[in-house]
């Protein structure tokens, strides 16, 4: 597998393990193997929302530095950047979901944040399939 | 695909996974941190990944601009 492929995956695989982790019924999770220390589903989804955030940024990067050297045109860069909007929406609303502090908000926050990962993942397809593959 | 292609698509390439590893790094420190410390990031600290984000969009839509005029141009 290719060191872009590792690297895309563990920004896109990093958001999905924080979304399962703040799957409902998975309330708490020791965090580093001492059973004294878990957190919060909520707290969990914080964390997702701010691997999420940190994958868009991501995302754009790689799109800016394909643009910049002409792999891409400005349309195609122009396709990633509102698709990076769309994810960058659902995550502020996740985000702000998640600031209310109510347990009802949970899920539909989380619903925010599958929908922001179903867009990464179509990014990262359009990665790979202008050559850079594993 | 031509040499000087496959030369173009490889330094690219090398661009791209510089980037890559940059942007993973700021994240992958904070959850480590979070992590041994037990805790959720602060929200300064999720705002300035909100923020950084911002940024990146900005410079993207920027160069997304210039590189439109630069097409119509040599189209034109």
């Amino acid at each position: 597998m290719s060191t872009f492929r590792r690297l895309m995956g563990l920004l896109i695989a990093s958001a999905a393990a924080a979304l399962i982790m703040a799957a409902p019924g998975c309330t708490t999770v020791p965090v580093d193997g001492s059973p004294g220390v878990q957190l919060s589903a909520a707290a969990q989804a914080k964390i997702a929302v701010s691997v999420g955030i940190s994958a868009v940024k991501g995302v754009r990067a790689v799109g800016d530095q394909l643009l910049l050297s002409k792999v891409i045109n400005a349309a195609e860069a122009q396709r990633i950047q509102s698709q990076c909007n769309e994810a960058r929406a659902y995550l502020d609303a996740a985000r702000s979901l998640l600031a209310t502090g109510m347990a009802v908000d949970l899920s539909t926050a989380q619903g925010k944040l599958l929908a922001a990962q179903t867009l990464l993942a179509a990014a990262n397809d359009f990665f790979t399939s202008k050559g850079y593959r594993g | 695909m031509s040499t000087a292609q496959n030369i173009t698509n490889g330094l690219a390439l090398v661009n791209v996974l510089a980037t890559l590893a940059g942007q993973a790094a700021p994240i992958i420190a904070l959850l480590q941190t979070t992590k041994q410390q037990g805790r959720e990031p602060s929200d300064e600290e999720v705002a300035a990944l909100f923020a950084a984000d911002d940024q990146m969009a900005a410079t993207f839509q920027r160069h997304i601009d210039e590189a439109k005029a630069a097409e119509a141009a040599a189209g034109g």
